[in-house]
């Protein structure tokens, strides 16, 4: 747990100083000119819940990101400013400055500053659907009263800093600060013996014990990384975990076969990025497809050594998927014992964080 | 578990069911199922036009599940969704169970309607993926079919209630709108015949 934390003074202490100073910054007088790095993550903080940055006027990152569902949006998977219907679920951003690798799958890029092109400006699917807007839209934020103080505070050495560059810098900016250390679950870390009560306390033994073994791969501060022996072994790992076997050689869906889209490899058929358990109580649905309905149901499958889909367009026995990790291999979980598993992931919600108003959206909701 | 708690509204022909909607608020667990085989249906959709007129107060109770349902609005979308119900549709299949539901996603489409297949118990699951904050959806689909919609949050209400589609009324086709407060996944469960299809058109009306 050591790893990531020793990161964490510095970022709380920006996050403190962003709450701090976002309100007084407001009537700062020429004289004390404002901190650039603190306004470029406010300047990040009003691009991040701009729907004019959306092809419709009806998305924003914020939106599909929001706070109260742990920066998710609540979809099975995401609909884009067009309607058009994502092949993926919406990622958790929290804590989302630590990671290495990004999405789901593999091949995204590992900078926020470009992973956030996707979204904005991807056509396949469009979420935000900027593609040939860009310029305009830009144009529209340079007549904004609001911008052009926020832009140019954040960029003070920036003749035209009204440019992609530094809308991107600005957004990943504000995303590094969506810091997640006051859950309960870390508290106890910290030494707060009562954080958790005592069926967390019995969840989080389970979910690190050998018979469990969600530790395994839920590893790390963030609970994303793969360990052996409680050693961390990679910064993320990607498995199969036993959801689908359409075809009975190990395929998923068609429409998203994970590490394989990337690598050609057979054995990454099936493959995602192992997700951060942070705020999970708040995040559903689960998995990379949003097919995952509730949290009795997550463990129900692990403790299955895997799900077999009975009904709908893609049926099949997962547990029998010739590419799930060895990791998943089920397990006997008594009704109380699987209570107490849910009662440890939901002591990951941070609700100090979901509910900070230096996250928060800065546009009034009409 | 939680998504089978609660429920927001049922497209069926009881008036049961109906009072039900307008009382979620009290947080009624279980949704009373009704005998889509009902006889009354039938004499419920030859006395529909006559009973277009009447204030949902004086509907008229036929026995203890069934009822003659009034006429839904005549509007442009009342006419889409008889169109699509009647035009070439798309053909997804249910999930089994609740935990299944996120296998099918329905989007509200001004393009397409659907014929779903249900399982061979009859119940099938999907999910109405909501695209917007505030928008109504007028759901179609065809009597002696119930969609219950599962609304665990309490983000949704019922603004039109269950009654025959105006332009389709003798295809028997039925429709409801619902009001969505925010947007996201809901679970929709769908009861017809066993193996057979449902046939459902899910129109979004604009924003105001
Ligand atoms: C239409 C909904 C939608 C919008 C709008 C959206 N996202 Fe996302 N976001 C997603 C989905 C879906 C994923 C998962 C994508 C994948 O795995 O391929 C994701 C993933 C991410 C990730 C990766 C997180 C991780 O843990 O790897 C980041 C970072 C991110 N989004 C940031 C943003 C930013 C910044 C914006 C605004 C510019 C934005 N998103 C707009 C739906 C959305
Ligand atoms: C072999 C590695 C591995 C093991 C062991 C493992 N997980 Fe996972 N977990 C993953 C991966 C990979 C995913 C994403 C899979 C996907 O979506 O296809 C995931 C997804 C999840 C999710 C859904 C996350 C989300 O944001 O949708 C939860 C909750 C979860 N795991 C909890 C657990 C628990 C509890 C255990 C122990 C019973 C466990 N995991 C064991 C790798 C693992």
């Amino acid at each position: 747990m050591a790893r990531g934390r020793r990161s964490a003074p510095g970022l709380i202490a920006a996050l403190v100083l962003i709450g701090g100073l976002s309100g007084a910054c407001q009537g700062a007088s020429g004289d004390q000119p404002p901190d650039p790095a603190v306004q470029k993550v406010e300047l990040g903080r009003h691009l991040f819940y701009e729907r004019r940055l959306s092809v419709e006027g009806n998305r924003s990152c914020g939106i599909c990101h929001e706070p109260a569902l742990g920066f998710t949006d609540g979809f099975v998977r995401a609909v884009g400013s067009t309607d058009e219907v994502h092949h993926r679920n919406t990622l958790t951003l929290t804590n989302v400055g630590r990671r290495e690798a990004l999405t789901w799958g593999a091949g995204a890029p590992d900078s926020l500053e470009e992973q956030l092109l996707i979204p904005l400006m991807g056509e396949h699917p469009v979420e935000m659907g900027m593609a040939n807007q860009m310029d305009a839209a830009l144009d529209e934020l340079r007549s904004d009263l609001i911008y052009e103080r926020l832009f140019h505070e954040a960029f003070p050495e920036s003749e035209d800093p009204f440019t992609l560059e530094r809308l991107s810098e600005a957004i990943a900016a504000f995303e590094r600060t969506l810091v997640s250390q006051t859950s309960p679950f870390d508290r106890y870390v910290a030494g707060e013996e009562d954080a958790l009560d005592a069926a967390a306390r019995r969840g989080l033994e389970l979910f690190f014990s050998h018979r469990l073994r969600c530790g395994s791969c839920h590893a790390g501060p963030d609970l994303d990384q793969p360990t052996e022996e409680g050693e961390i072994v990679a910064r993320h790992g990607w498995f199969n975990i036993g959801l689908y076997d359409v075809d009975g050689q190990g395929a998923y869906p068609e429409r998203d076969q994970g590490r394989f889209e990337v690598t050609g490899l057979q054995e990454d058929r099936g493959r995602f990025r192992t997700p951060t358990l942070r705020n999970i109580e708040l995040t559903g649905p689960y998995y990379h497809d949003g097919s995952g309905a509730s949290l009795a149901d997550v463990i129900r499958n692990y403790a299955a050594g895997g799900r077999e889909v009975l009904g709908g367009p893609n049926p099949g026995d997962g547990r029998d998927n010739p590419h799930k990790s060895d990791l998943v291999r089920g397990f006997e979980i008594s009704e109380q014992e699987a209570e107490d598993l849910e009662a440890f992931l939901r002591a990951l919600t941070d609700w100090e964080m979901v509910e900070d108003p230096a996250l928060a959206d800065p546009w009034p909701r009409d | 578990m939680r998504i089978l708690s609660t429920w927001v509204s049922i497209l069926s022909l009881s008036l049961f069911m109906g009072a039900c909607a307008d009382e979620k608020a009290d947080s009624s667990s279980t949704a009373p199922v009704a005998d889509a085989g009902n006889s009354s249906v039938q004499d419920a959709a030859a006395g529909a036009p006559d009973t277009a007129s009447a204030a949902p107060d004086d509907v008229t109770v036929e026995d203890d599940a069934g009822v003659v349902l009034g006429l839904g609005p005549d509007d442009e979308f009342a006419q889409m969704g008889c169109a699509l119900l009647e035009g070439e549709k798309s053909n997804p299949v249910a999930g089994l169970t609740a935990a299944e539901a996120g296998q099918q996603l329905i989007v509200p489409s001004h393009e397409t309607g659907y014929a779903i297949t249900l399982p061979e118990s009859g119940t099938g699951f999907v999910t109405l993926e909501v695209p917007d904050w505030q928008v109504v959806i007028a759901l179609f689909t065809l009597e002696g079919v119930e969609i219950i919609l599962h609304d665990p949050d309490d983000k949704a209400e019922v603004v039109q209630e269950l009654s025959y589609a105006a332009p389709c009324s003798e295809q028997q086709v039925i429709e409801e709108r619902t009001k969505f407060h925010k947007w996201g996944g809901f679970t929709m469960e769908l009861r017809g015949e066993p193996g057979g299809e449902v046939w459902l058109a899910a129109v979004d009306l604009p924003l105001d």
